[in-house]
């Protein structure tokens, strides 16, 4: 610590008859990105944040892009299936079939109890609210975890402001069009969906929110989807998470007292199910918390049932009802043949699914 | 509200400049700077505000009161209670928990169990800098360097000012109050040339660098602090070394790039501190402003250099103490700046006998080892951890490791360059900025390339103190 050292420095500047171009040229290059930036990301819409419906999404942010499809409806949903992704293939078609009236599957990816609780005040708040039943796909990870995290729906700007303890993040006006992710992900959208358009995507959502998978069922129709060891390996992936002890999350479990609670309130009949996983990932996991987990939803589920909040329907097994191991894409997600045979066991066997 | 922002850059920014370089009454400015800036602290906590003006207050009045006195009992009466005044509120808010925590702990040790009530109180933002800068005004209007400011209002936009409000540079009045008086009201194209490009050279070494060592390398290693072996000690060390370099050198490129943006100039707070040849040197080219604030505030009225070795080393001790406490209520910070006055002391008392190593190369690495050493006890969440990991960096502790899984292998590389350019490249002060429109378009789409990473916002790391 030298008392001779200079105490400040400012730096030496010059002028340059080059500055007012520099400027310009600065100016017009980062105003000209940023606005070629966010149309890029409007138009494409990765995220189905915008609900700009020109492209497909090509990830698998679906909260938006499903609560923009649900406003769409005409007539109004009477009957909502709400689940994770372990639902998503759950024909709505069926259940208007089945029950005579509009439906819509409202599943989306690794959706907990809070999102069935957000979602289900998102569509109370809707000027049509003419939801009469809602079919809940249960499953032991949908009520396991961190009430507090909820990233996914934390990232959801319709379901957001639905549950209280997620704080919506102010920048996300500004994320939601300039960040690296969006960005990235829009200029695949465009690689997809533009100059990669033979190729048939993994997923699709219909406008009643089911979801179709056209790549893996042409693949099924042609014989070469390698279904076994898809479901061998993504069944030691699942069984992975399970290997820790668990118990549901008490957060997790008051949320589905609230949307029963809601819903009862709002006479809207609530019907639920274990979404079944197939009988590798049974035996795989025999060893794991799985098992206990599932028990444990199942009692939750037949507790709320005697106090009349819902009814509870045994679907478990695949021979609950007529299922077949071979209707699945992995070990976790149905295809539709197999959803359709649970959806028409949920309705006691009565009637018959027209949509085929 | 943090530079590294999407309100910041797109909203806040663009709307302060357009009002400061807008207006064209003096006053008009004055008020509006200052009214910006104590939107841009609000923006973090708005309770806080009322503090910093209270603090604004008294400094400016005990400035007038010295001034006006002609009785050097009053003048150092006022002083005093002006210093009082600021290190109580810096004791408030920052200290007394931590001291009144370590009391109970060394009570508890001699048996008794007292439980004093703690303040628990939230850190002001910022509080350490605007403190020190206007403590040094008074202090300067005491010494009669520096005559006293011509107006609250331009007094308070000089403590406000957002550019460097919330983590410096450490501002001196001394060297503000002529840019006050001649305000200009157009501004210079070639101070904005600069400045844009300190900002966003400032930006991209927070953004693109110090964010990237810190995600990919440094938390993840960090978080296994007990258990890394002795590569992945070293390599978490090094990491935190960039880490800390890029974030609070960018930060002040950017704080230097705003008050060139609004016409200011501001003093060098960095100049490649790694390639200094001794601990000293070090601390000449590391936060340069703090570093100087220390010399001219506490060092040479402690005694300085003047006198015997041993008077020297207290000086130093004593300097580098506070200045640890400076950056937090911590025994990591007491330990950290003990270890650098001790380094500066013995280096300061082998300069004296002549025992200073001749070859540059080697005094460099030296000195670098030991403040990569500091740096590991900078970082540490308590002095246990500190402890563990130069334990293993030294090889006296032995532990499995297997945590190399768990760093990002880009960041790795990066942390290597970032080293390289520490080390070889020119710093920000040294380069000259071209100003072709290739070169404005370069750095526009690095803003761009900084900006697309907002989306997950990351605190400087010197915003805590």
């Amino acid at each position: 610590m030298s008392q001779s050292s200079r105490s400040h420095l400012t730096r030496a500047i010059k002028a340059s008859p080059r500055d007012g171009a520099f400027l310009r040229t600065f100016a017009a290059t980062l105003v000209g990105l940023l606005v070629a930036l966010a149309l890029l990301v409007r138009v494409t819409d990765p995220f189905a944040t915008f609900g700009t419906g020109l492209v497909p999404p090509i990830v698998s942010a679906d909260r938006d892009y499903k609560a923009a499809l649900y406003r769409s409806r005409t007539p109004p949903p009477e009957v909502v299936l709400l689940g994770s992704s372990r639902i998503k293939t759950l024909r709505p078609g069926c259940v208007s079939a089945l029950t005579g009236r509009p439906a819509f599957n409202f599943g989306v990816n690794a959706g907990v109890a809070e999102d069935f609780l957000a979602i289900f005040r998102f569509m109370r708040s809707q000027p049509r609210f003419e939801v009469r039943e809602i079919l809940l796909g249960a499953e032991p990870e949908a009520f396991t975890g961190d009430p507090s995290l909820g990233r996914a729906l934390a990232q959801s700007r319709s379901l957001v402001p639905f549950v209280s303890q997620v704080e919506s993040d102010p920048e996300r006006l500004w994320s939601d069009l300039w960040s690296q992710a969006s960005a990235l992900a829009a200029v695949r959208s465009v690689w997809h969906y533009g100059l990669d358009r033979d190729k048939l995507p993994q997923e699709a959502l219909e406008p009643d929110g089911f979801q179709t998978r056209p790549l893996l069922d042409d693949q099924i129709r042609n014989g070469r989807f390698p279904q076994h060891s898809v479901v061998l390996s993504s069944s030691h992936a699942v069984r992975s998470r399970y290997l820790a002890g668990a118990r549901l999350s008490p957060g997790r479990v008051a949320h589905l007292h609230e949307l029963l609670e809601e819903a009862r309130a709002a006479g809207v009949r609530v019907t639920a199910f274990v979404s079944p996983v197939h009988p590798a990932l049974t035996r795989d996991a025999a060893s794991t918390a799985l098992p206990a987990l599932t028990r444990e939803l199942v009692g939750v589920l037949r507790s709320a049932e005697r106090e009349g909040l819902l009814h509870y329907a045994e679907t478990r097994s695949l021979s609950d009802f007529h299922g077949d191991s071979t209707f699945y894409y992995d070990a976790v997600h149905m295809t539709p043949d197999n959803a359709d045979r649970l959806v028409t066991e949920v309705y006691n066997g009565q009637g018959r699914c027209a949509v085929q | 509200m943090l530079f590294n922002s999407y309100t910041f850059v797109l909203i806040f920014l663009p709307l302060a400049l357009l009002g400061w370089w807008g207006l064209r009454a003096r006053v008009h400015r004055l008020v509006f700077l200052t009214l910006v800036s104590y939107l841009f602290y609000a923006w973090w906590d708005f309770r806080f505000v009322p503090l910093m003006i209270l603090s604004t207050s008294a400094d400016y009045a005990a400035g007038r009161a010295i001034a006006r006195s002609r009785s050097a009992s009053r003048r150092t009466t006022v002083l005093v209670l002006l210093l009082i005044f600021n290190l109580g509120i810096l004791a408030v808010f920052k200290y007394y928990d931590f001291f009144v925590g370590s009391l109970e702990g060394l009570a508890r040790l001699l048996g008794y169990h007292p439980e004093w009530p703690l303040l628990q109180v939230l850190l002001p933002v910022g509080i350490s800098f605007y403190t020190f800068n206007s403590i040094s005004y008074t202090i300067d209007v005491y010494r009669g360097k520096l005559a006293p400011a011509r107006s609250f209002l331009e007094f308070s936009a000089f403590v406000a000012m957002f550019p460097h409000l919330v983590a410096g540079p450490i501002v001196r009045y001394a060297d503000m109050a002529t840019q006050f008086e001649g305000l200009r009201v157009r501004p210079r194209p070639a101070e904005w040339v600069t400045g844009l490009w300190l900002f966003g050279l400032g930006m991209a070494k927070k953004v693109l660098v110090a964010n990237v060592v810190a995600r990919g390398l440094v938390d993840p290693l960090w978080s296994q602090a007990g258990t890394l072996d002795a590569a992945e000690a070293w390599i978490a060390a090094l990491g935190y070394t960039v880490q800390i370099y890029f974030d609070f050198s960018g930060y002040s490129d950017m704080a230097v790039g705003l008050a060139l943006l609004l016409g200011f100039r501001f003093p060098q707070n960095f100049d490649s501190p790694y390639r200094s040849s001794s601990i000293g040197e070090f601390w000449r080219r590391w936060h340069m402003s703090l570093s100087f604030w220390l010399r001219d505030y506490l060092y040479i009225p402690l005694g300085g250099s003047r006198g015997s070795a041993l008077l020297v080393g207290r000086n130093l001790l004593l300097t580098m103490l506070l200045g640890g406490l400076w950056h937090g209520a911590a025994w990591t910070f007491v330990v950290w700046g003990l270890y650098h006055g001790a380094l500066l002391a013995g280096n300061s008392y082998l300069a004296r006998l002549g025992w200073v190593p001749r070859a540059r190369p080697l005094a460099v690495a030296a000195t670098f080892l030991s403040v990569v050493v500091g740096w590991v006890l900078f970082r540490a969440g308590s002095v246990s951890e500190a402890l563990a990991m130069l334990g293993s960096m030294s090889g006296l502790r032995r532990p499995e490791g297997g945590s190399m899984h768990l760093v990002d292998l880009w960041a790795m590389v990066l942390t290597g360059s970032a080293l390289a350019i520490c080390f070889c490249a020119p710093n920000t002060w040294q380069l000259r900025f071209p100003r072709t429109r290739l070169a404005a378009a370069l750095l526009a789409a690095l803003l761009v390339a900084c900006i697309l990473r907002f989306a997950q916002p990351t605190p400087f790391v010197y915003f805590q103190f």
